[in-house]
């Protein structure tokens, strides 16, 4: 519907109206979701979306306002109050658009295949996953959620400095979330898998793994407060990451709000330690050949061998530090201003197998779950977290008895600075964006219980 | 918004192959946010929303298409997107749309879409002076605004046709105090179901002062201790470890699915004899109320818990139907980009006799929450972990030095037994509540009260 609107029109009516500077960020977006509840189809969505963001720069100020109505006079009201807004708005030399590149990279993002798959076949891999997790064990109470995902976005940028590039990908995921039950005791699992087209969804092995994740935490007790090695699997190491790169962005630094603020150049983490985040990572889940300013995206070592090498930009916190963009500005659609954000972010991987690292640990805690780490447990500006954790003991390298109800704390630098084991299996979490780790042991943590 | 015939001419599109119910949620929403950091205002924003959302419901299935192009064409296409998945059934016909007025006990005085931008700078200013001139350890505030006007209108195939505007008006300020060693935050957040009248009741150099202070005090805190210990929690946002660890429990949809520790449990003694529960949309002008949710059912009071015992559910339409009951109004959507589902409105438990002094001063040693911020809660078990932002140390029954870092981890539904004191002193406050990828303003709420035991997790390290 982009040829509805005519957006290098935009661009002149606003310079006509005294801006500065224009940007239009113009998203097209259709999603379908299943869901499914013993048997039968619960729920189907499909949805078609639409916007566009205007962002104004008069005086050094910027202003912002979107609509999801296209029609002449909306739009024009929508331009008529971001320029309202950019006037009370603070003046700030740094808040510009990025100078405009002519060549992005070419990716490809875009499934045909996906966009082929027939509903039934949709429908027929959740009945799958379903099956697989109630099957795996007679303990296994009930699939309380399970579900498919699809979603496809065009994305175009236009800008008064002459960018004027789109793109457009696609992708998928199944999930589901099961409830296990042995007497009075409950413990639920959750299993996720994603990819770029139906083929590569995995709705056995994810249902079992949803199953198993449940039946092995049966029976969870408390074990006495000490401080242990615990050994970090991708599906909660990325958490930790997600915690790390709030941290890690340069917004966070110059506002004062960092751990790593003033320690460019310092040893912040074991040698063993790479942290890298990559726009063009083929595997990951937020690739795109440019950001959300039409920056070029890119790969960034922010931590090399243990050593801070950077952080992450976007424009304006690149002008304010005399650095380049990152190409790290994110928005979540159309509705959003720009800020600095990670894209594929991970651990890089070892050179130990997952079953290395476990086998290392003469006595410790294997983490399966944390709760509080993303809601307020954990805190960029000092570092301290504090979180709950359920999981298996480890003894002699292998898991035994479940352990839950207890509490893992620490602080980030330390955290990093323990990681004395890292595994090969480099693997993203797609539950809460996209970060990723390998399976990795810490040396000594905290952990309070009974 | 839009006419009766083309609602009708909507609703027929979507029943075209049988289904049993078909409902259209139109919504029209203007937003505003402001954002000041380093004192300066960074971020102003202003959004238009436009759309409509169609749901079909054939038994146990529910189809939903929405779209943000209301002409004719795209909601009849869209009609029939939700329409496709239903079987075919007997001829189901529309009953005649009967519009309903409800008017609104929520009074807002001040509309915010009439305050000038300016005005709205000053109160962020206001409340960032006020925060900073705490103390000078105060490194950096945050403060934000928020403001919405949001238009609805739901009609049925049961003839049901009614309209509701929601006004709220929020601030949020976020003070970060350091030493130069450790760094704290302190944060509140006043925001109801008003207009720019909020300010009079929540005055901008107040809110930015305690919430500087609060920074301040967890600066100058300790690390908390780790062992199990009898937790007073204030009253207010303390009311966030009913509602996640007990109040989505109460969720008709996780009732039937057997996905709750309370299913099937009406009548059993649940809590406490001190602890009665409610959800009450009709709370006026409070953060999480309205004239009629958002499936058009007006807002009610629904006790979910009576002096201990489990007495009712929070229903939406859907789930009331395969009961074979009314809904209890708690149908609810983030916009009309999402289904409606089971949700809590304003959760609080309703205050009890004890003055809040008294509940401290029954405690030998223990902990004073006085403030929480977030938390996760393990859905089917309760099992759940809070942050305490601002905690105390309760000693010899008074409130002593503070400490910082403190987690509360514990069980809901056992932590529900083990109130065994509850404050006169009954206050909501506003929150975001998440489920299902839906995020929707809720109240939380409670008085001052006492948990007998209770997990506390702490950064101290034992001595030795």
């Amino acid at each position: 519907m982009t040829e509805k609107l005519d957006l290098k029109q935009i661009i002149a009516q606003g310079e006509e109206l005294g801006v500065d500077d224009i940007e239009l960020f113009h998203e097209e977006s259709s999603e379908n979701n299943i869901k499914i509840y013993e048997g039968e189809v619960e729920s189907l969505k499909s949805a078609n979306a639409k916007g566009i963001g205007i962002r104004v720069f008069i005086d050094d100020k910027m202003g912002f306002a979107y609509t999801s109505n296209f029609e002449e006079e909306e739009i024009e009201k929508t331009l008529k109050e971001a320029i309202a807004n950019a006037e009370v708005a603070s003046a700030d030399e740094y808040r510009t658009l990025p100078e405009a590149v002519a060549e992005v990279e070419e990716l490809d993002l875009y499934s045909e295949d996906l966009a082929a798959v027939k509903l039934e076949d949709k429908i027929q891999l959740v009945l799958d996953l379903e099956k697989a997790a109630l099957e795996y064990d007679e303990r296994i109470a009930s699939v309380d959620t399970v579900g498919y995902g699809d979603s496809e976005v065009e994305i175009r940028i236009v800008n008064s400095k002459g960018f004027d590039k789109s793109y457009r990908k696609n992708q998928c995921y199944a999930y589901s979330y099961v409830i296990a039950r042995e007497g009075e005791d409950t413990e639920t699992g959750m299993a996720i898998t994603y990819g770029d087209s139906v083929a590569e969804l995995t709705p056995q092995k994810t249902g079992e793994e949803a199953a198993e994740n449940a039946v092995n935490l049966l029976g969870g007790q408390p074990v006495d407060s000490q401080e242990v090695p615990v050994v970090f699997p991708p599906k909660v190491g990325s958490m930790f990451m997600y915690v790390l790169s709030q941290a890690l962005t340069a917004e966070a630094v110059q506002k004062g709000k960092s751990v790593f603020a003033q320690k460019v150049g310092e040893r912040v983490a074991a040698k063993e330690v790479n942290i890298i985040d990559n726009g063009l990572l083929e595997e990951g889940l937020a690739t795109s050949p440019f950001d959300s300013e039409g920056v070029p995206s890119t790969e960034t070592e922010i931590i090399k061998e243990g050593e801070l090498q950077t952080f992450l930009y976007d424009t304006y916190t690149a002008n304010k530090a005399e650095m380049e963009s990152t190409g790290n500005a994110s928005r979540g659609s159309y509705r959003g201003i720009p800020s600095v954000a990670p894209s594929n972010f991970y651990l890089g991987a070892g050179d130990k197998s997952a079953e290395e690292v476990l086998a290392s640990v003469d006595k410790g805690f294997y983490v399966m779950k944390v709760s509080g780490l993303v809601t307020g447990g954990a805190n960029p500006i000092s570092g301290d977290f504090s979180v709950g954790a359920t999981g298996r003991w480890i003894e002699n390298g292998e898991l035994t008895k479940p352990v839950r109800e207890i509490t893992i704390a620490g602080n980030l630098i330390d955290f990093l600075q323990d990681i004395d084991l890292i595994g090969n299996n480099l693997k993203f979490n797609p539950m809460i964006g996209s970060y990723a780790t390998p399976t990795f042991r810490v040396k000594s943590l905290a952990i309070s219980g009974s | 918004m839009l006419s009766k015939e083309r609602i009708d001419k909507v609703l027929t599109a979507a029943l075209n192959k049988g289904g049993e119910f078909a409902e259209l949620f139109f919504e029209k929403k203007q937003s505003n946010q402001l954002s000041m950091e380093s004192s300066r205002l960074e971020k102003v924003k202003t959004g238009y929303d436009l759309g409509v959302g169609i749901r079909v419901i054939n038994g146990e299935q529910v189809s939903y298409a929405y779209t943000d192009d209301i002409t004719l064409d795209s909601l009849l296409e869209t009609a029939k997107a939700a329409g496709t998945a239903s079987k075919y059934n007997e001829d189901i016909t529309i009953n005649n749309l009967q519009r309903k007025n409800i008017d609104s006990d929520h009074q807002i005085k001040i509309r915010p879409e009439t305050v000038e931008k300016i005005k709205k700078k000053e109160i962020l200013e206001t409340a960032n002076n006020s925060a900073r001139n705490v103390d000078q350890r105060i490194q950096q505030v945050m403060v934000s605004y928020i403001d919405y006007y949001q238009q609805v209108l739901i009609a049925n195939s049961t003839g049901l046709l009614v309209e509701d505007e929601r006004v709220r008006t929020r601030m949020m300020v976020n003070a970060i105090a350091s030493d130069g060693e450790i760094i704290q935050t302190g944060r509140e957040t006043p925001g109801k179901h008003v207009g720019f009248e909020l300010f009079d009741e929540y005055p901008p150099e107040e809110v930015g002062k305690k919430a500087g202070e609060k920074a301040i005090t967890m600066l100058e805190a300790r690390p908390a201790p780790s062992r199990r210990m009898p937790v007073v929690v204030n009253h207010g946002f303390g009311g966030v470890l009913f509602h996640e660890a007990c109040g989505h429990g109460l969720e008709a949809d996780a009732i039937q699915k057997g996905s709750s520790v309370y299913t099937d449990r009406i009548g059993e003694k649940v809590a406490n004899k001190k602890v009665t529960a409610i959800d009450d949309a009709t709370v006026l002008n409070e953060w999480g109320s309205f004239v009629v949710d958002d499936e058009g059912y007006p807002a009610e009071e629904t006790v979910l818990i009576k002096d201990g015992e489990l007495t009712d559910y929070m229903y939406d339409y859907k789930t009331a139907k395969k009961e074979d009951r009314e809904s209890t109004g708690n149908g609810r959507r983030q916009s009309y980009q999402s289904q409606p589902i089971p949700r809590m409105t304003n959760t609080f438990i309703a205050p009890g006799e004890s003055k809040p002094e008294d509940i401290v001063s029954s405690v030998d040693r223990g902990l004073y929450a006085k403030s929480l911020s977030g938390g996760q809660v393990e859905p089917a078990t309760g099992d759940f972990t809070f942050t305490v932002a601002e905690g105390y140390l309760i000693e010899d029954g008074e409130i002593s030095e503070p400490v910082r870092n403190a987690t509360l981890v514990g069980n809901g539904p056992e932590s529900l037994h083990r109130i065994t004191m509850v404050g006169d002193d009954l206050e909501h406050a506003p929150g975001m509540c998440g489920k299902e990828g839906q995020s929707i303003p809720a109240a939380v709420g409670q008085p001052t009260l006492l948990i007998e035991e209770l997990t506390v997790g702490g950064t101290e390290r034992e001595e030795g």
